[in-house]
Protein backbone atom coordinates (compact mmCIF):
# COMPACT_ATOMS: atom_id res chain seq x y z
CA UNK A 1 0.00 0.00 0.00
CA UNK A 2 1.30 3.43 -0.94
CA UNK A 3 2.25 5.88 1.76
CA UNK A 4 -0.19 8.72 2.20
CA UNK A 5 0.98 11.97 0.72
CA UNK A 6 0.87 14.71 3.30
CA UNK A 7 -1.34 17.69 2.57
CA UNK A 8 -0.66 20.68 4.80
CA UNK A 9 -3.57 22.79 6.06
CA UNK A 10 -6.04 21.08 3.78
CA UNK A 11 -9.57 22.51 3.83
CA UNK A 12 -12.04 20.60 1.70
CA UNK A 13 -14.13 22.87 -0.46
CA UNK A 14 -17.94 22.88 -0.49
CA UNK A 15 -18.18 20.12 -3.09
CA UNK A 16 -15.83 17.84 -1.18
CA UNK A 17 -17.60 18.58 2.09
CA UNK A 18 -20.92 17.57 0.56
CA UNK A 19 -19.46 14.33 -0.69
CA UNK A 20 -17.93 13.62 2.71
CA UNK A 21 -21.35 14.20 4.28
CA UNK A 22 -22.92 11.69 1.91
CA UNK A 23 -20.20 9.17 2.77
CA UNK A 24 -20.83 9.74 6.48
CA UNK A 25 -24.57 9.22 5.96
CA UNK A 26 -23.88 5.97 4.13
CA UNK A 27 -21.67 4.78 6.98
CA UNK A 28 -24.49 5.48 9.44
CA UNK A 29 -26.87 3.55 7.24
CA UNK A 30 -24.42 0.65 7.08
CA UNK A 31 -24.30 0.57 10.88
CA UNK A 32 -28.09 0.60 11.01
CA UNK A 33 -28.24 -2.37 8.63
CA UNK A 34 -25.81 -4.28 10.82
CA UNK A 35 -28.07 -3.60 13.81
CA UNK A 36 -31.16 -4.70 11.88
CA UNK A 37 -29.47 -7.98 11.05
CA UNK A 38 -28.15 -8.39 14.57
CA UNK A 39 -31.69 -7.99 15.84
CA UNK A 40 -32.77 -10.95 13.74
CA UNK A 41 -30.08 -13.11 15.26
CA UNK A 42 -31.50 -12.17 18.66
CA UNK A 43 -34.82 -13.57 17.51
CA UNK A 44 -33.17 -16.71 16.18
CA UNK A 45 -31.40 -17.37 19.44
CA UNK A 46 -34.22 -16.73 21.84
CA UNK A 47 -37.44 -17.30 20.00
CA UNK A 48 -36.91 -19.87 17.34
CA UNK A 49 -35.28 -22.22 19.79
CA UNK A 50 -37.33 -24.22 22.20
CA UNK A 51 -36.53 -23.70 25.86
CA UNK A 52 -35.11 -27.21 26.16
CA UNK A 53 -32.70 -26.88 23.28
CA UNK A 54 -31.85 -23.18 23.31
CA UNK A 55 -28.41 -23.61 21.79
CA UNK A 56 -29.19 -26.28 19.23
CA UNK A 57 -32.22 -25.08 17.35
CA UNK A 58 -30.34 -22.23 15.80
CA UNK A 59 -29.81 -23.70 12.40
CA UNK A 60 -26.63 -23.44 10.47
CA UNK A 61 -28.63 -21.71 7.80
CA UNK A 62 -29.55 -18.93 10.22
CA UNK A 63 -25.95 -18.28 11.22
CA UNK A 64 -24.68 -18.51 7.69
CA UNK A 65 -27.30 -16.14 6.36
CA UNK A 66 -26.75 -13.48 8.99
CA UNK A 67 -22.96 -13.81 9.04
CA UNK A 68 -22.77 -13.73 5.27
CA UNK A 69 -25.05 -10.71 5.05
CA UNK A 70 -23.07 -8.91 7.75
CA UNK A 71 -19.89 -9.43 5.77
CA UNK A 72 -21.39 -7.82 2.69
CA UNK A 73 -22.20 -4.50 4.35
CA UNK A 74 -18.62 -3.23 4.61
CA UNK A 75 -17.91 -4.36 1.04
CA UNK A 76 -20.93 -2.49 -0.31
CA UNK A 77 -19.95 0.60 1.65
CA UNK A 78 -16.32 0.41 0.52
CA UNK A 79 -17.33 0.20 -3.14
CA UNK A 80 -19.59 3.22 -2.87
CA UNK A 81 -16.84 5.26 -1.22
CA UNK A 82 -14.35 4.25 -3.92
CA UNK A 83 -16.82 5.24 -6.60
CA UNK A 84 -17.40 8.66 -5.00
CA UNK A 85 -13.68 9.20 -4.52
CA UNK A 86 -13.01 8.39 -8.18
CA UNK A 87 -15.64 10.86 -9.39
CA UNK A 88 -14.23 13.55 -7.11
CA UNK A 89 -10.64 12.85 -8.16
CA UNK A 90 -11.71 13.20 -11.80
CA UNK A 91 -13.56 16.43 -11.04
CA UNK A 92 -10.43 17.97 -9.53
CA UNK A 93 -8.34 16.77 -12.43
CA UNK A 94 -10.62 18.63 -14.82
CA UNK A 95 -10.80 21.61 -12.48
CA UNK A 96 -7.23 21.37 -11.37
CA UNK A 97 -6.73 21.48 -7.62
CA UNK A 98 -3.65 19.62 -6.46
CA UNK A 99 -4.58 19.21 -2.81
CA UNK A 100 -8.04 17.90 -3.54
CA UNK A 101 -6.60 15.55 -6.14
CA UNK A 102 -4.24 14.06 -3.55
CA UNK A 103 -6.98 13.87 -0.94
CA UNK A 104 -9.43 11.97 -3.13
CA UNK A 105 -6.73 9.83 -4.68
CA UNK A 106 -5.74 8.67 -1.21
CA UNK A 107 -9.33 7.84 -0.39
CA UNK A 108 -9.89 6.01 -3.66
CA UNK A 109 -6.73 3.96 -3.70
CA UNK A 110 -6.18 3.74 0.00
CA UNK A 111 -2.84 4.55 1.53
CA UNK A 112 -0.81 3.80 4.60
CA UNK A 113 0.05 6.52 7.08
CA UNK A 114 3.44 4.93 7.72
CA UNK B 1 -15.11 -17.77 12.10
CA UNK B 2 -17.44 -19.03 14.85
CA UNK B 3 -15.85 -17.00 17.64
CA UNK B 4 -15.47 -13.89 15.51
CA UNK B 5 -19.09 -14.07 14.40
CA UNK B 6 -20.31 -14.57 17.95
CA UNK B 7 -18.25 -11.68 19.26
CA UNK B 8 -19.36 -9.35 16.51
CA UNK B 9 -22.98 -10.31 16.97
CA UNK B 10 -22.75 -9.96 20.72
CA UNK B 11 -21.48 -6.41 20.35
CA UNK B 12 -24.28 -5.59 17.97
CA UNK B 13 -26.91 -7.19 20.15
CA UNK B 14 -25.72 -5.21 23.15
CA UNK B 15 -25.76 -1.99 21.15
CA UNK B 16 -29.18 -2.82 19.84
CA UNK B 17 -30.50 -3.80 23.24
CA UNK B 18 -30.61 -0.18 24.29
CA UNK B 19 -34.00 1.38 23.60
CA UNK B 20 -35.51 -0.97 21.04
CA UNK B 21 -39.00 -2.32 21.06
CA UNK B 22 -38.95 -5.83 22.42
CA UNK B 23 -42.18 -6.73 20.67
CA UNK B 24 -40.76 -5.70 17.33
CA UNK B 25 -37.79 -8.00 17.84
CA UNK B 26 -39.92 -11.04 18.41
CA UNK B 27 -42.57 -10.58 15.75
CA UNK B 28 -42.32 -13.31 13.09
CA UNK B 29 -43.17 -10.98 10.18
CA UNK B 30 -40.48 -8.57 11.27
CA UNK B 31 -38.06 -11.46 11.48
CA UNK B 32 -38.99 -12.62 8.00
CA UNK B 33 -38.56 -9.10 6.58
CA UNK B 34 -35.12 -8.84 8.15
CA UNK B 35 -34.21 -12.17 6.57
CA UNK B 36 -35.25 -10.66 3.25
CA UNK B 37 -32.88 -7.77 3.86
CA UNK B 38 -30.10 -10.23 4.63
CA UNK B 39 -30.78 -12.18 1.43
CA UNK B 40 -30.95 -9.08 -0.70
CA UNK B 41 -27.68 -7.74 0.76
CA UNK B 42 -25.98 -10.96 -0.23
CA UNK B 43 -27.57 -10.88 -3.67
CA UNK B 44 -26.59 -7.22 -4.17
CA UNK B 45 -22.98 -7.87 -3.27
CA UNK B 46 -22.88 -10.92 -5.55
CA UNK B 47 -24.17 -8.94 -8.49
CA UNK B 48 -21.72 -6.10 -7.76
CA UNK B 49 -18.91 -8.65 -7.82
CA UNK B 50 -20.15 -10.13 -11.08
CA UNK B 51 -20.59 -6.70 -12.65
CA UNK B 52 -17.12 -5.61 -11.70
CA UNK B 53 -15.54 -8.62 -13.27
CA UNK B 54 -17.77 -8.30 -16.33
CA UNK B 55 -15.68 -8.05 -19.43
CA UNK B 56 -15.56 -4.49 -20.67
CA UNK B 57 -12.81 -3.26 -22.87
CA UNK B 58 -9.59 -2.37 -21.10
CA UNK B 59 -8.28 -0.59 -24.14
CA UNK B 60 -7.03 2.93 -23.72
CA UNK B 61 -9.31 5.33 -25.55
CA UNK B 62 -8.10 8.24 -27.57
CA UNK B 63 -10.75 10.93 -27.71
CA UNK B 64 -11.66 12.21 -31.20
CA UNK B 65 -10.97 15.82 -30.27
CA UNK B 66 -11.98 17.23 -33.66
CA UNK B 67 -15.39 15.62 -33.47
CA UNK B 68 -15.88 16.79 -29.90
CA UNK B 69 -14.81 20.28 -30.88
CA UNK B 70 -17.15 20.31 -33.85
CA UNK B 71 -20.02 19.22 -31.60
CA UNK B 72 -19.01 21.99 -29.14
CA UNK B 73 -18.74 19.59 -26.24
CA UNK B 74 -17.48 21.44 -23.19
CA UNK B 75 -14.99 19.98 -20.67
CA UNK B 76 -17.77 19.90 -18.09
CA UNK B 77 -19.96 17.88 -20.44
CA UNK B 78 -17.09 15.52 -21.20
CA UNK B 79 -16.44 15.01 -17.51
CA UNK B 80 -20.15 14.46 -16.85
CA UNK B 81 -20.28 11.89 -19.64
CA UNK B 82 -17.38 9.95 -18.13
CA UNK B 83 -19.00 9.81 -14.69
CA UNK B 84 -22.53 9.21 -15.95
CA UNK B 85 -21.72 6.49 -18.48
CA UNK B 86 -19.53 4.68 -15.96
CA UNK B 87 -22.28 4.75 -13.34
CA UNK B 88 -24.99 3.88 -15.85
CA UNK B 89 -23.09 0.86 -17.04
CA UNK B 90 -22.64 -0.40 -13.50
CA UNK B 91 -26.19 0.44 -12.39
CA UNK B 92 -27.74 -1.36 -15.35
CA UNK B 93 -25.78 -4.40 -14.29
CA UNK B 94 -26.78 -4.38 -10.60
CA UNK B 95 -30.19 -2.74 -10.95
CA UNK B 96 -32.47 -5.65 -10.13
CA UNK B 97 -30.59 -6.65 -6.98
CA UNK B 98 -30.32 -3.00 -5.96
CA UNK B 99 -34.08 -2.60 -6.28
CA UNK B 100 -34.56 -5.80 -4.33
CA UNK B 101 -32.52 -4.42 -1.44
CA UNK B 102 -34.35 -1.10 -1.56
CA UNK B 103 -37.65 -2.92 -1.57
CA UNK B 104 -36.70 -5.13 1.37
CA UNK B 105 -35.70 -2.11 3.46
CA UNK B 106 -38.90 -0.26 2.56
CA UNK B 107 -40.97 -3.33 3.43
CA UNK B 108 -39.45 -3.53 6.90
CA UNK B 109 -40.01 0.17 7.40
CA UNK B 110 -43.64 -0.17 6.29
CA UNK B 111 -44.19 -2.94 8.80
CA UNK B 112 -42.38 -1.46 11.79
CA UNK B 113 -43.19 2.25 11.38
CA UNK B 114 -45.37 3.68 14.13
CA UNK B 115 -47.80 5.16 11.61
CA UNK B 116 -48.43 4.78 7.91
CA UNK B 117 -47.24 8.36 7.42
CA UNK B 118 -43.99 7.95 9.33
CA UNK B 119 -41.16 9.16 7.13
CA UNK B 120 -38.28 6.81 6.45
CA UNK B 121 -34.95 7.92 7.80
CA UNK B 122 -32.26 6.92 5.27
CA UNK B 123 -29.62 6.57 7.98
CA UNK B 124 -31.65 4.65 10.53
CA UNK B 125 -33.38 2.37 8.07
CA UNK B 126 -30.21 1.45 6.18
CA UNK B 127 -31.60 2.86 2.94
CA UNK B 128 -28.90 5.51 2.98
CA UNK B 129 -26.32 2.95 1.95
CA UNK B 130 -27.77 3.25 -1.54
CA UNK B 131 -27.92 7.03 -1.85
CA UNK B 132 -26.08 8.39 -4.86
CA UNK B 133 -23.38 11.02 -4.57
CA UNK B 134 -23.90 14.60 -5.70
CA UNK B 135 -21.27 14.10 -8.38
CA UNK B 136 -23.27 11.24 -9.86
CA UNK B 137 -26.55 13.18 -9.76
CA UNK B 138 -24.96 16.23 -11.31
CA UNK B 139 -23.41 14.14 -14.06
CA UNK B 140 -26.77 12.51 -14.72
CA UNK B 141 -28.53 15.87 -15.00
CA UNK B 142 -25.89 17.34 -17.31
CA UNK B 143 -25.71 14.32 -19.59
CA UNK B 144 -29.45 13.87 -19.88
CA UNK B 145 -29.86 17.51 -20.81
CA UNK B 146 -27.39 17.32 -23.67
CA UNK B 147 -28.63 17.81 -27.20
CA UNK B 148 -29.27 14.49 -28.91
CA UNK B 149 -26.21 14.58 -31.17
CA UNK B 150 -23.79 15.42 -28.38
CA UNK B 151 -25.10 12.64 -26.18
CA UNK B 152 -24.95 10.18 -29.07
CA UNK B 153 -21.40 11.18 -29.89
CA UNK B 154 -20.27 10.72 -26.31
CA UNK B 155 -22.04 7.38 -26.01
CA UNK B 156 -20.41 6.16 -29.19
CA UNK B 157 -16.95 7.19 -27.96
CA UNK B 158 -17.39 5.27 -24.73
CA UNK B 159 -19.35 2.35 -26.12
CA UNK B 160 -18.39 -0.96 -24.52
CA UNK B 161 -16.19 0.58 -21.83
CA UNK B 162 -16.67 1.75 -18.30
CA UNK B 163 -14.96 5.09 -18.81
CA UNK B 164 -12.48 6.66 -16.44
CA UNK B 165 -9.65 9.15 -16.88
CA UNK B 166 -7.15 6.34 -16.46
CA UNK B 167 -8.49 4.77 -19.66
CA UNK B 168 -8.33 7.96 -21.75
CA UNK B 169 -4.97 8.86 -23.16
CA UNK B 170 -5.62 12.42 -24.28
CA UNK B 171 -8.20 13.81 -21.87
CA UNK B 172 -5.96 16.72 -20.82
CA UNK B 173 -5.40 17.83 -24.35
CA UNK B 174 -9.09 17.42 -25.12
CA UNK B 175 -10.07 19.42 -22.04
CA UNK B 176 -7.74 22.33 -22.97
CA UNK B 177 -8.93 22.46 -26.56
CA UNK B 178 -12.60 22.14 -25.67
CA UNK B 179 -12.22 24.83 -23.00
CA UNK B 180 -10.73 27.27 -25.49
CA UNK B 181 -13.47 26.44 -28.01
CA UNK B 182 -16.26 27.02 -25.53
CA UNK B 183 -14.80 30.37 -24.45
CA UNK B 184 -15.27 31.84 -27.92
Amino acid sequence: MKTCEIIQNFTPDARSRKTLQVIAARKEAATALAVILGNSVFYSIFFKASSAEAAYNITNTDWELWAHAMNQIPKILKRSIESDALAMWEHYQFNYNREHIIFWKNIHGGCSAH
Amino acid sequence: MGVAVHTKLAVILIAFGIGTSFAENTEPTSFYLRQEIARSLISYEKSMDACESETTSDNIISLPIDRLKKARVTPKELQAAIVYLREESFKNCVESSRLELMSAILDLHAFTASTAQAPIDPSQSGLGILIPSHAELEARAIFNNLEGQKAELLRSIFHGVRPSLAKISNWREASKILASTSER
